[in-house]
């Protein structure tokens, strides 16, 4: 089990191929049928060119991972809201909260922007309420094994980020 | 006139690197709940004491200055862990609970309350904790009034952040 602090990797979710350098890669089922999405992540030190990236903790992902159920909020081009935004501080702290999932990690884009998050739990496990599709709605997607890791929650009750670009919950400096 | 104070809570001493489950019932280690920051490390008799609610109450307060202090709480007490989580949903709290329901380190630490017979509980104490685990400053809680308010949580976080951080001081 792999703990929230320490590096991030950089994600991608959408339509792309199957890219060179990712240290997991693989093709998820959205739940509502639409067309599938390949999600994939690279090391921190090999972001992709030509992919629309964003920051996610890096315990998110494993490439031993079991499948998943994840429920995935991504800002759509255009939609800039801060990190720090009141909405998305509220998010951070209905997470801490209640903690249900085998894995979270929200999104990061530059230093401070909220690029959205994703929430994992194991196929079979009740699908909990994501909070941060207040902010932007969620899509639930079957994901096979090969990306999801599973994390510790974060201890609470910090909701800062630890220096900028990092997303939370990486929880220490 | 003695403090009252295990010597385990002295300053200066290392509390033991515990290992416990959470309020979910994951098993959690106190060095990871910690994590370079700053933590309130506070053994608690019961969610049942009044005393307790009203002290945690007065956390629950102090938590959003944590949300951005980069500092921490931990409980514990012999609660098992869905009583733990009732309680910290009951108060509000977004810290971690850890259940010493097989009163694991009770005697370690000399925390045991030997007058209450009936919950075999930890005798009410803090520390604020250094991010190696050695005690910054303790607290005797037996009393009420021996605990810390929170103008002394903010002190010794004050404290002991302004030794950690390398950059305390703002670069010039």
């Amino acid at each position: 089990m792999t703990d929230a602090g320490g590096a991030y990797l950089w994600l991608a979710a959408g339509s792309f191929e199957a890219p060179a350098g990712a240290i997991a890669s693989v093709v998820a089922e959205p739940l509502d049928g639409g067309d599938p999405l390949r999600l994939a992540a690279w090391p921190e030190h090999a972001r992709p060119a030509g992919v629309r990236v964003a920051k996610v903790a890096a315990g998110f992902v494993s490439p031993d991972g079991a499948p998943a159920v994840v429920s995935l909020v991504l800002a759509p081009r255009g939609v800039r809201v801060p990190f720090d935004d009141q909405a998305v501080i509220g998010a951070r702290r209905a997470a801490l909260t209640y903690w249900p999932w085998r894995a979270l990690s929200t999104l990061v884009r530059g230093d401070s922007e909220f690029a959205g998050a994703v929430s994992a739990v194991s196929p079979g496990t009740p699908s909990p309420l994501d909070p941060f599709a207040r902010i932007v709605p969620a899509r639930l997607l079957a994901v096979p094994a090969g990306l999801v890791g599973q994390m510790t929650p974060p201890a609470g009750p910090v909701l800062e980020r630890y220096g900028s670009a990092k997303p939370w919950p990486l929880d220490r400096f | 006139m003695s403090d009252g104070l295990r010597p385990a809570l002295q300053p200066g001493a290392r509390v033991p690197d515990l290992e416990l489950p959470d309020h979910n019932g994951s098993v959690r280690r106190l060095s990871e709940l910690v994590a370079g920051d700053p933590t309130l490390l506070a053994f608690s008799r019961g969610w049942w004491c009044p005393k307790e609610q009203t002290f945690f109450r007065g956390l629950v307060r102090l938590q959003e200055e944590l949300e951005v202090g980069y500092a921490r709480f931990v409980t514990v007490s012999v609660d098992p862990p869905e009583v733990q989580a009732a309680f910290r949903a009951g108060l509000g709290a977004r810290w971690t609970f850890l259940s010493d329901a097989d009163r694991v380190y009770l005697d370690a630490l000399e925390l045991r309350e030997v007058a209450d017979t009936l919950h075999d509980p930890y005798v009410p104490a803090c520390a604020t904790l250094r991010p190696d685990l050695t005690v910054h400053r303790g607290y005797n809680g037996y009393y009420f009034w021996g605990r810390p308010t929170l103008e002394e949580i903010r002190a010794d976080f004050r404290e002991i952040t302004s030794a950690i951080r390398s950059d305390y001081e703002p670069p010039r």
